[in-house]
């Protein structure tokens, strides 16, 4: 579904992500961690075609940068950016129609009530809590029916009935074949979902395993994903 | 004070290097420079200066007329204080930490006595022009800025007093706002109301006469600010040290005054704080439309209407029924609180000015390019969306950009059709203004995304402002000297040669722009 090949985002003379590759297959979760500043924001907003870059991105065989691309996935950045003078039933509309849609308001109305804002629906994008509006910002993303889900820590300002639900819409998602990529630094609300671990640092993938691979690993099987990651970090680090 | 003090100077060094990391910022500091000495070169070697001197009583005039009503909005914004210079960082660390409440309020303070710095400024590129036309004392032009600079240091900390009061004695509070409300008003139009009446002959004049009368200067504060400024053309003699003395005195007692009072401030501080933050980043950002909308959510109340608009049109065309819904809750769709000025505007020229309508169509012309920036288009770049809606960058353009097309002609209609009729003007002179206004409108706005696409990336804040400000100049400066000389020199197309070749060079610059920048959804980084 995804397939990032030799991905390099500099920044001046910096790199900030660095001959990244990796792939994604359908109905995978890869989840996406590493320290502050090793690049998981910048490979997300590359694969969003927000940022331009150097490598071959390609979502479902079309560039990420093409329409058809465009159309089959979606982007739920770490800071909410919602129009201010739309309500939160209009941000609905407005995303359905500008990814063409129409019979949509079923499942919008399925989608605020996972994330209880039914009650929201004429309130305005700024008059929303900073947790609210992360979950409009998650239902803007959820309406266009992606084939690939791009979640830039989703999980910040949720409170934990939402990570409740946030996860289980995720695992259905899965189930219908939704290939994601997660980032996060809260691996204990990701161990369930992962298929894949990518650990980043430094611009560069340190860590990259399925969960049957993991599993499989005799070292590897008795170890948390925080002992892991520490163990990657830290190493690359040194 | 310690920590304050600590503060402030870590600040100041750490500008200071950052500016030997980055010598790029000292170029608005070497342009403000070069413009003093280059001002103070041309006053001093100026011969022809007192040829064309206005009478000092109109400098007086006007300036006793601004302080007053500067005053009477200070006692005002003093009992219904909103504005603090704090900044979320203050709001954070400060507010929290074992420190007197007074001195975090004397510290604020001293905080808005650099915002005063600040804005002096853009005083000092007033001062050309006051000096070329004004007699001034030797000298008196720089006492000027300094004495207007502590004139509203004291008016602030006579302000932060009236806070002071009220925020004590909050029982009278609403009681105060009435009243100071009422009393400004009844003040402001009765003074009004008494130059109409009496000055049928001449009211400017008999205003100028009225505002130069002497017992002005007894009114405390406001009166001792105007005898100091007055004196700057006239000259200073005894009274200046009274009047500087009672000055530097109420700004002594007002602070100890405050410094008593022991306040608890600091709810009525945090929303200022946050919209201090948000104005910070938009300053920071170099005015970058994507933080003008951060800027705006952060003002309440918002001014917007309940009103939905349900629309089918997909993909880019999505964008310009969303801009319509917007326009839809903050007006009647194109029609806005500007449209309600820009008609009075319109019939206020029709009636009482006595000016050709092309000079009419110019200064409109350059109202709305100097506005451009302000467009929806822009403010679409605050977020992610419009980038990732599957229609190319053309469409994505041309959508976006639609609304503050139209919004331009609706604009036009309004101000030109008022106007033309009653200047009697021909049907088609309208006509073509209408269209050169729209073609402005069309240039200004595509120039500006130009821009955006161009200079997006300029490090420097303030220079990529400067940028953004010049080459949009240079995209309508071509059409304005080509209609200027096919009119005036050759009177090709007369007698309308000036708005069509206004038309026809806007149209064809504005498809060149259009090519360059319509890649500028394809990325968000420039």
């Amino acid at each position: 579904m995804l397939e990032i090949k030799y991905l390099t985002k500099t920044y001046k003379k910096f790199d900030a992500v660095k001959d990244l590759n990796l792939t994604i297959g359908e109905g995978e979760i890869g989840v996406l961690v590493g320290p502050n500043g090793a690049g998981k924001s910048t490979t997300i907003k590359c694969i969003a075609g927000l940022l331009k870059y150097v490598g071959n991105i390609t979502i479902d065989g079309h560039s990420n940068k093409s329409i058809e691309g465009k159309k089959i996935f979606s982007y739920v950045p770490e800071l909410p950016g919602l129009f201010p003078l739309l309500t939160v039933r209009e941000h609905i509309h407005f995303m359905a129609k500008a990814y063409g849609l129409d019979d949509y308001e079923d499942y919008a109305n399925e989608l605020f009530e996972i994330f209880d804002l039914s009650d929201k629906t004429e309130k305005f994008g700024s008059e929303l809590s900073k947790g609210m509006q992360q979950k409009l910002s998650l239902c803007c993303a959820l309406i266009t029916k992606p084939k690939l889900l791009l979640l830039d820590e989703p999980l910040i300002g949720l409170d934990p009935k939402a990570i409740k639900e946030l996860r289980n819409l995720l695992l259905r998602l899965k189930s219908e074949g939704v290939s994601m990529i997660v980032s996060t630094h809260l691996l204990d609300s990701v161990d369930e979902l992962w298929d894949r671990l990518i650990i980043m640092n430094k611009g560069t993938v340190v860590f990259s395993k399925t969960r049957t691979e993991f599993e499989t690993d005799e070292n590897m099987s008795t170890k948390s994903l925080e002992e892991i990651f520490f163990n990657v970090t830290e190493e690359g680090g040194k | 004070m310690k920590p304050f003090l600590y503060l402030l100077k870590r600040n100041i060094i750490n500008y200071i290097k950052s500016i030997k990391h980055k010598p790029t910022k000292a170029i608005p500091l070497v342009f403000i420079a070069g413009f003093i000495v280059l001002m103070c070169f041309a006053f001093f070697a100026d011969d022809n200066k007192t040829e064309s001197l206005i009478d000092s009583k109109y400098f007086i005039g006007i300036a006793t007329g601004v302080l007053f009503e500067a005053f009477l909005f200070v006692i005002y914004s003093g009992v219904t204080r909103k504005n603090f210079r704090y900044s979320m960082s203050d709001v954070n660390l400060i507010f929290t930490s074992p420190i007197k409440s007074q001195n975090v309020l004397l510290y604020g303070f001293i905080k808005e006595i650099s915002f005063i710095f600040g804005i002096s400024i853009f005083l000092i590129f007033q001062l050309p022009n006051l000096a070329l036309k004004f007699s001034f004392i030797p000298g008196g032009i720089v006492y000027l800025l300094l004495i207007l600079m502590a004139f509203f240091i004291v008016l602030s900390s006579l302000s932060l007093l009236i806070y002071g009061f009220f925020s004590k004695y909050y029982k009278y509070k609403e009681l105060a706002v009435k009243i100071v409300k009422y009393f400004n008003l009844i003040i402001s139009f009765g003074l009004a109301a008494y130059i109409y009446t009496s000055g049928k002959a001449n009211y400017y004049e008999f205003a100028m006469d009225f505002f130069n009368k002497d017992w002005w200067n007894y009114i405390p504060v406001m009166g001792w600010g105007r005898a100091l400024l007055s004196q700057c053309l006239t000259g200073f003699n005894a009274s200046s040290l009274i009047y500087g003395g009672l000055l530097i005195a109420s700004c002594i007692i007002s602070i100890t005054l405050l410094y008593k009072f022991n306040l608890d401030f600091y709810e009525d501080a945090l929303p200022s704080a946050e919209q201090n933050e948000v104005a910070q980043s938009y300053k920071n950002s170099g005015y970058d439309p994507k933080q003008l909308s951060k800027m705006q959510n952060s003002r309440k109340p918002f001014a917007r209407r309940k009103v939905t608009l349900t629309y089918s049109a997909k993909y880019a065309k999505a964008i310009f029924f969303r801009h319509l819904l917007e326009y839809k809750k903050t007006g009647f769709y194109f029609i806005n609180i500007l449209s309600g000025i820009y008609l009075v505007a319109s019939i206020v020229v029709g009636l009482y000015f006595d000016m050709p309508f092309y000079a009419y169509l110019l200064f409109t012309i350059y109202i709305m390019v100097i506005s451009t920036y302000g467009g929806k288009w822009s403010m679409d770049f605050n977020g992610h969306f419009i980038f990732l809606i599957p229609a190319s960058s053309a469409s994505k353009l041309f959508y976006s950009t639609l609304s503050s097309i139209i919004k331009v002609m609706v604009d036009g209609l309004i101000l030109f059709l008022p106007a033309g009729i009653l200047m009697g003007v021909s049907p088609v002179e309208i006509l073509l203004s209408i269209l050169a206004y729209i073609s402005f409108g069309a240039i200004s706005t595509y120039g500006a995304v130009l821009n955006y696409k161009l200079f997006d990336r300029v490090s420097n804040q303030m220079m990529k402002g400067i940028f953004m400000m010049i080459t949009l100049v240079v995209y309508i400066l071509p059409g304005i000297v080509i209609g200027a000389l096919l009119s005036f020199k050759f009177e090709i197309f007369a007698p309308y040669s000036l708005q069509i070749s206004f038309i026809v060079y806007n149209t064809l610059a504005s498809l060149v722009i259009v090519q360059a920048a319509k890649g500028i959804y394809d990325s968000i980084e420039t």
